[in-house]
């Protein structure tokens, strides 16, 4: 759903690492990526070293982050069940030829990491980042000034073989410097691909250079980007980028996939012919354990205590009789009609036939942001559903029990 | 027709590691915060359009949870100045969107199920060490919240 594809992993510590790891957790993204930044020559001693965290770490790196990471997902209505996940990213910083060749489809270091990202660092390796290197994201830093220009057919050759630009903002929330270009160049760039192709993440080095999903989706308004382009940004763009490294990573020239079938059955069957390969899981790229541990086990069960264990029970109590507590109990939106939002299996094939559907991705086309009260649905007269603007409404839309208001129109009718 | 439309923006301060002093989080050091990040990113016009609809109108300083009120057109702006605060009283701190409403109804009604959740979630994180007076600080915060007005 939410994701956030650098962060930082060189010159961080462990328990650094651990910490920006369960901030993300905990602000309710359900991917991140630990970025290896790559300058001079590839060797084959660059090959992917980073292990994904275990889980119990990283939530013991923080006190209270399961308990935060629920709530934080209810709000951003991400399914409990939702795996998280981490991946591993190499940085390329290209100057000149001998870098840039190294960008290839045989290339078995970059076959270690789950996305490769280019940083260009000079018009010609920009433009042959955008046309031909076999990459996932093209990571300019925007945090200064550009030593080249965006130009418009090479950016467009980018986005049609399928190219993630990244715009990262951790640097620009301390740097006023830094923030100033940003805006400056993002703006240059969201003209020339209009909104299209653009993934946003934090290269977070420390857990306060993390926001919330939400906080990134405005600040991308602010970069020029409409509120569902930017919402893509942070949500499925980031997927199509782990995708095409799947796709890289798996396949011969992102193509062709040589399976082996079972002895016993008919392989000519639809089954063999059609069905996804078994190990496909398109978003859990890792294979050690911690990479894609699903988080029911640590939501669901209150694994650190239960409450009653720390419950202070005079305030429990008056908590539970005033009508405060009730009040926002009552407020409860209803939903009608809701899509079933999640797998609490979290099966394979499942996730792979979600990433196709639009509506999994919550894109909201108004405003884009969380919200309780501000859409609500009138029946008519006539028994059409219409919104507060008077437009009509599909099912999707929450209705609110407003029985206070009702209340009051009686009163006065009688 | 209303003429004038407003955003009611429910906010969380989230700090790593270092607590930040419950008494020392007022709705006016929130609000001087704001008006210092309003000016540096978006400059004097920035600050006084959105000056006369700005206003921080609870801050619940044990469990962190704030409530900002401004008008339609500026909301954006405001709230990206909230996001880029990275200090309050030198302390790390971040601020993360609970929820965005159009009306202080629907507003008092977020709130007031975001403060009391994460009141269990302090509760349940500190449990023995809290004080006394930190609980009671985050009850009489909490008692507040429906008297919340335009």
């Amino acid at each position: 759903m939410f994701y956030d594809l650098s962060l930082g992993y060189e010159g961080v510590e462990d328990q650094t690492r651990r910490e920006v790891v369960a901030m993300a957790l905990q602000l309710g993204y359900t991917g991140v990526a630990a970025n290896h930044m790559l300058t001079g020559i590839m060797a084959d001693s660059d090959r992917s070293r980073i292990k994904p965290l275990e889980l119990e770490s990283v939530i013991a790196a923080a006190p209270g982050v399961a308990e935060a990471a629920k709530f934080h997902r209810k709000l951003l209505k991400v399914p409990a069940a939702q795996p998280f996940r981490q991946f591993s990213r190499i940085t390329v910083v290209v100057e000149d030829t001998v870098q840039a060749a190294a960008l290839n489809s045989a290339n078995p270091v970059l076959r270690s990491y789950d996305i490769v990202a280019v940083r260009p660092k000079n018009q010609k390796a920009f433009n042959q980042a955008c046309t031909h290197l076999e990459v996932d994201l093209i990571s300019v830093d925007f945090s200064q000034r550009l030593p080249f220009r965006l130009k418009a057919p090479m950016v467009n050759a980018a986005l049609k073989r399928g190219v993630f630009f990244e715009v990262s903002y951790g640097r620009a929330l301390f740097d006023p410097r830094a923030r100033r270009e940003l805006f400056g160049q993002t703006q240059t760039l969201q003209a020339m691909t209009r909104g299209h192709g653009v993934v946003l993440s934090s290269g977070a080095r420390q857990a306060m250079e993390l926001r919330g999903p939400n906080d990134v989706i405005n600040m991308g308004t602010l970069f020029g980007l409409s509120v569902e382009f930017a919402k893509a940004a942070v949500s499925k763009n980031c997927e199509s980028v782990v995708l095409h490294g799947v796709a890289r990573k798996k396949t011969y020239k992102s193509a062709i996939l040589i399976e082996h079938l079972p002895m016993n059955e008919n392989p000519v069957s639809d089954k063999n012919l059609f069905d996804v390969p078994s190990f496909w899981d398109p978003l859990s790229v890792g294979t050690t354990d911690g990479a894609s541990v699903n988080l029911t086990n640590f939501l669901e069960n209150n694994h650190l205590t239960t409450m009653q264990d720390y419950m202070v029970p005079e305030l429990d109590r008056k908590l539970d009789q005033s009508p405060v507590q009730n009040l926002g109990q009552q407020g409860t939106p209803k939903k009608v009609g809701q899509t079933k939002q999640d797998d609490k299996t979290g099966d394979v094939k499942k996730n792979s036939a979600k990433i196709n559907t639009p509506k999994d991705l919550n894109l909201r086309s108004e405003d884009g942001f969380i919200s309780m009260g501000s859409e609500w649905t009138q029946v008519s007269k006539k028994g059409k559903k219409r919104n507060h603007k008077g437009q009509k409404v599909s099912d999707l839309a929450f209705t609110i029990d407003r029985p206070h208001l009702e209340a009051s129109k009686k009163r006065k009718v009688s | 027709m209303v003429l004038f439309r407003s955003r009611y923006l429910v906010l969380e301060i989230v700090s790593l590691g270092h607590t930040l002093d419950d008494s020392l989080l007022t709705t006016a050091v929130l609000s001087s915060a704001i008006h210092d990040s309003l000016l540096t990113n978006f400059g004097e016009h920035g600050l006084a359009s959105s000056l006369p609809s700005l206003q921080v109108k609870y801050v619940n300083g044990a469990t962190g949870l704030c409530v900002v009120r401004c008008s339609r057109e500026q909301y954006r702006t405001i709230w990206a100045s909230i996001t880029f605060i990275t200090r309050l009283h030198n302390v790390p701190v971040l601020f993360n969107l609970l929820n965005l409403s159009g009306s202080i109804r629907a507003c008092r009604k977020a709130a007031l199920l975001n403060d009391t959740k994460k009141l269990k979630q302090l509760k349940l994180v500190c449990g023995t060490s809290m004080t006394t007076e930190q609980l009671e600080l985050a009850e009489s915060m909490l008692t507040r919240l429906p008297l919340l007005e335009l």
